[in-house]
């Protein structure tokens, strides 16, 4: 039993050293394991910037889950959407999760927003990390936006009309703008899959990039 | 010295019961979230109606003599032909060798798959190329001018 393990352990620490010589990730070990952030009787409300976290990895994990089933056609959607939370097993847990917990990534980011600016977090030097978690903001609402017309629903369908509508006001660009975000006219099809596209692989990168710029700030 | 060795057995089965507390709660919880999406993953069984028989979209004088042509059986490709000699008969349409959909060459006058050149002849027999079984055959009816291709029981 413990000459198995020594042997197992022997056989890791070989391969680490291997894959040291080569790639050389030990320069960045000692970064990864200890990083310096102030603590003070304050520090309570930036945990709720980890629940944000944690709350968006969940989101990555339950929106990959959801893509098997999904299928992101005018014909198709709700049809999937009804099939996976009557037959597919735990289906409706998993769009639930994805639902409560796109909601309550957006209250944590409001929370959290909140707690910075109000305990004045956001001075020098510390300026890049509220501009990222402010883009970050901005990527979550747009996330929660193309997300809330996937079921393809009566809702989400007029939702997302008036949603569209807003940009159309706007003076000289507004119909570019909203014939831009609706892929034509009216929502349609067209507007189905755009909106898939920007919440499946567009905004999932954005935020992802502007996660780490703002973990890796921390300070 | 003496007491020494009688507290650290305790101490050993507490730090042991403690390891074991913790690593069934991580057990537990992994298996709790990693149960669901294992279910979740595996596709729910769709109640197929077996399909033991259809009548076909095309009367028997469409399909000429020496000429195939494809049909729905069920969810699978079924192919039926008129034999040069003015005989119906009908197989299911996908090839023994990986599943592709035959055709009927009206030139070799028999039975082709192209995707690696298989060949059958009328009776469904493979005599050429990877397919490694006959096709199966189905039975063939017309009533009234329609085509209904059953099942071979």
């Amino acid at each position: 039993m413990t000459e198995s393990r020594s042997l197992l352990r022997r056989a890791l620490a070989e391969t680490g050293r291997w894959l040291d010589d080569r790639i050389g990730f030990t320069a960045v070990v000692p970064f990864i394991k200890k990083k310096r952030v102030p603590v003070h009787r304050h520090s309570f409300w930036y945990y709720i910037g980890g629940m944000a976290l944690f709350l968006f990895l969940l989101q990555i994990a339950t929106g990959i889950l959801l893509l098997f089933y999904y299928r992101p056609s005018a014909e198709g959607a709700y049809e999937s959407v009804q099939f996976l939370m009557a037959e597919v097993e735990f289906g409706w847990l998993i769009r639930s999760i994805h639902s409560w917990g796109a909601n309550l990534m957006i209250f944590m980011a409001f929370v959290h927003l909140f707690s910075v600016m109000l305990l004045k977090a956001y001075r020098a030097p510390r300026e890049i990390t509220w501009m990222t978690g402010v883009g970050l903001l901005f990527v979550c609402m747009g996330l929660g936006f193309t997300g809330y017309l996937l079921p393809w629903n009566e809702l989400a369908f007029f939702a997302t009309r008036v949603g569209t509508e807003i940009p159309g006001v706007v003076p000289v660009v507004g119909p570019f703008v909203r014939g831009l975000l609706r892929g034509g006219e009216d929502i349609s099809g067209a507007t189905l899959t755009r909106f898939y596209a920007l919440h499946v692989s567009v905004l999932p990168a954005l935020a992802f990039m502007l996660v780490e710029l703002h973990v890796l700030l921390v300070q | 010295m003496k007491s020494e060795q009688i507290a650290s057995p305790a101490r050993v089965t507490r730090k042991r019961f403690v390891d074991w507390l913790l690593g069934t709660s991580a057990g537990g919880f992994l298996a709790a979230v990693f149960y669901p999406v294992v279910r979740y993953i595996i596709p729910p069984e769709v109640p197929e109606s077996a399909v033991s028989s259809v009548q076909l979209a095309f009367a028997a004088d469409e399909v000429p003599s020496n000429t195939g042509r494809i049909f729905k059986f069920g969810t699978r490709p079924g192919i039926i032909l008129k034999t040069p000699g003015g005989e119906l008969r009908a197989f299911s349409a996908r090839c023994t060798h990986l599943d592709c959909t035959v055709q009927y060459r009206e030139d070799l006058e028999h039975i082709w798959c192209a995707c690696h050149n298989g060949h059958f002849d009328l009776n469904g027999k493979n005599i050429a190329g990877p397919p490694p079984e006959p096709l199966q055959a189905f039975d063939v009816n017309v009533r009234g001018g329609q085509i209904v291709v059953s099942v071979r029981t």
